[in-house]
């Protein structure tokens, strides 16, 4: 019998199409794998052309030179200049583009992805996160900061060079509000965190996780959104992604890179999204937020019945998908 | 400077790119334009083939045969059979698969699409869309309904022959019920209806529009969503698409058509899917759900930032999408047979 699953954190019902008779196989990459060299010299991104992108606001080098960058990003549909500003006439609500928008290079070698990167270059860009986040935030403009990665066409980029992006936002979305509210009415109901429960209940269950590390576990959710939707957790309670502590970055680096590798070689290199979900820096101590990591291979169209209703279908019983996930073998190199 | 605008309808807030904007031509896919086949032997939904999808709930014919079929889906998301049972074991709840999916297979060519449609048979459709939605909603388990047509391999299918789709869903999907209860807050705060309000601040600015027919009115929202969403409000206020008249599903038919031309001249036949967005049969007399139509070309991809914060990015000014498309020539060609 199909099921139709409640996302208790997102509050989406999503349908497990598994009528539809797919297999995880049948969502294995089969075109054509592009070869990226190590070095580009037309890369805007590859060492040697920095002047290109002069606008750097942060960097981590060693004796060798650059290992991760961060510049504004000149194509940013945001403004660094000028003020928050709200207009208000009749139906027409806005409020002035302003903000901040910024690229982090990942690594100076132009053919590395997640699964492929040192683990330590992984831990070097989440401390790079976690300091231009915070360090965002600091802008009075700002109301909510974004981090998210874009990898191949289907996830949005034509850019070749491995990116993330970090996008601090005038206004909170719609999107954040109601979840956080939701999170709210869970704990007062219940007394507990939302996310805290679900790690427990996953960690039992077992049949979802893909990886349990130290500090993190990464899990295909009951009510995955999309074939392959992952999510990571961290184990430790907390609202804010920049609380997280020196020894959980390396934990999180190697969760990460273990998750990204069995998408990698299990599918075939997808397209994908990953995105930090969290609260602000002053949502740290809240009892009922909990930062977490989604990742969304973007193996899929979505059509008209998911614009239509906000209802997503899914043809993958997530406990098959992480199954699969887990038996995909990492080859030894 | 870029603006920010919250689309009031959808509340969902949409960052409009207005220096470093995309031209309105920047928005059309180059891809090859396959030209189609009247007729193809091996597609089901093709005349002759009919004994591929059996089951056939609704027919409009004439002496030469049938117009509109209606049949079940053959890859339905939902199970026809079973009753709605509801799961609740600890964080995991969940209701059984049970519902209604039909396709409607919208005109016996396989190579017409709405633009090209004649207007007859684009209503025919339209009428089709109204009975099977008023039939579907008698069924218990049917909570939510959702009609939607896909067009082109980045809107989610690959069947090229018209066809539409009509899901009954035995739950109420969390969007639904936000955007209602922010549209009786609305009414509450204000003492009118949001769409109604809406219409009239569009006619009166006009800048969005695209057809203002006698029933209905399409324009671009002024925080429309993506490059070239589109709304089709019917200017009555009615909660429920079943609630449709005979005249106005005329009106429908010439406006929709006229808006779905233009996308096809101007944007040389973008992928595209539309969503009737409505209420239940029974709802009809509420003061503040209106039923509407979406149109949304799907001529970008959503990346990381959307997923991550259900938040908007279009990069054309609505404005000027709007004026485009008022100008794109509709050739004479144009067979309207």
């Amino acid at each position: 019998m199909t099921e139709i699953r409640l996302n208790l954190i997102t509050r989406t019902w999503v349908i497990i199409a598994k009528e539809k008779g797919k297999k995880p196989e049948d969502f294995i990459e089969r075109r054509v794998k592009k070869r990226y060299p190590e070095f580009l010299e037309t890369c805007p991104f590859c060492p040697g052309n920095e002047s290109k992108i002069p606008d750097e606001v942060f960097r981590i080098h060693d004796d060798k030179g650059w290992k991760i960058r961060v510049v504004r990003n000149k194509f940013s549909r945001l403004s660094e200049e000028g003020e928050r500003k709200r207009w208000d006439i009749g139906l027409k609500k806005g409020v002035h583009g302003v903000g901040i928008h910024e690229l982090i290079i990942e690594t100076p070698n132009h053919s590395l992805t997640t699964a492929t990167m040192p683990t330590e270059q992984l831990k070097d860009l989440f401390q790079t996160y976690k300091d231009r986040f915070l360090e965002i935030y600091k802008d009075p403009k700002v109301e909510y900061v974004i981090i998210f990665k874009n990898n191949g066409t289907q996830a949005g980029t034509s850019i070749e060079h491995p990116l993330s992006q970090i996008v601090g936002i005038p206004i909170t979305p719609l999107q954040i509000r109601e979840r956080f509210e939701g999170y709210m009415k869970f704990f007062d109901e219940t007394g507990n965190c939302l996310m805290c429960n679900t790690i427990d209940e996953e960690l039992n269950d077992g049949t979802r996780v893909i990886f349990d590390t130290e500090h993190f576990v990464s899990f295909i959710p009951y009510a995955a959104l999309s074939a392959f939707h992952i999510w990571i957790f961290p184990k430790r309670h907390s609202g804010c992604f920049a609380d997280i502590r020196e020894e959980e970055i390396w934990d999180l680096a190697k969760n990460l890179k273990s998750t990204i590798k069995k998408l990698y070689y299990g599918l075939e290199h997808p397209d994908f999204n990953y995105s930090i979900r969290a609260g602000k820096p002053s949502n740290t101590d809240s009892e009922f937020i909990h930062w977490y990591i989604s990742i969304v291979p973007r193996v899929e169209m979505t059509t008209g019945f998911e614009l239509g209703s906000g209802m997503h279908v899914n043809p993958l019983l997530p406990e098959k998908s992480a199954e699969f996930l887990r038996n995909v073998r990492i080859p030894e190199y | 400077m870029a603006e920010i605008r919250l689309n009031l309808i959808t509340h969902e807030w949409v960052i409009i790119a207005k220096e470093k904007c995309k031209k309105p031509e920047d928005c059309i896919v180059m891809k090859e334009k396959r030209i189609r086949p009247e007729f193809v032997a091996s597609c089901p939904f093709c005349p002759g083939n009919e004994s591929k999808t059996p089951g056939e709930s609704y027919r409009v014919e004439d002496e030469k045969g049938w117009k509109v079929r209606v049949v079940p889906n053959k890859f339905a998301v939902l199970l026809k059979d079973g009753e709605r049972t509801r799961m609740n074991s600890g964080l995991r709840k969940s209701v059984n698969g049970v519902g209604i999916h039909e396709v409607i297979i919208e005109t016996p060519f396989h190579n017409l699409t709405t633009a090209t449609m004649p207007d007859e048979q684009l209503r025919e459709v339209i009428r089709a869309y109204k009975e099977r939605f008023i039939h579907i909603y008698k069924d218990p388990r049917v909570e939510h309904v959702v009609i939607f047509r896909n067009n082109g391999p980045a809107s989610g299918t690959t069947i090229e022959h018209p066809h539409s789709q009509i899901v009954g869903t035995p739950i109420t999907p969390l969007q639904i019920r936000n955007r209602v209860e922010e549209y009786r807050r609305f009414f509450d705060d204000n003492g009118e209806c949001l769409m109604c309000k809406t219409i009239d601040d569009e006619l009166k600015e006009g800048s969005r529009i695209l057809f203002n027919t006698e029933n209905f009115v399409s324009f671009i929202p002024f925080a429309a969503l993506s490059a070239f969403h589109i709304w089709i409000f019917p200017k009555r206020h009615s909660s429920s698409f079943a609630d449709i008249q005979e005249e106005e599903m005329r009106d429908l038919t010439i406006n929709l058509k006229s808006t779905m031309k233009k996308l096809y001249y101007g944007l040389e036949q973008p992928d595209f899917n539309y969503i009737i967005r409505s209420s239940k049969p029974g709802n009809t007399y509420s003061e503040f759900v209106h039923w509407y139509i979406s149109v949304v070309p799907r001529v970008t991809l959503v990346s990381g930032f959307e997923l991550g914060s259900g938040m908007y990015i279009n990069p054309v000014m609505p404005e000027i999408s709007a004026e485009f498309l008022r100008n794109v020539k509709i050739p004479e060609c144009h067979s309207d047979k």
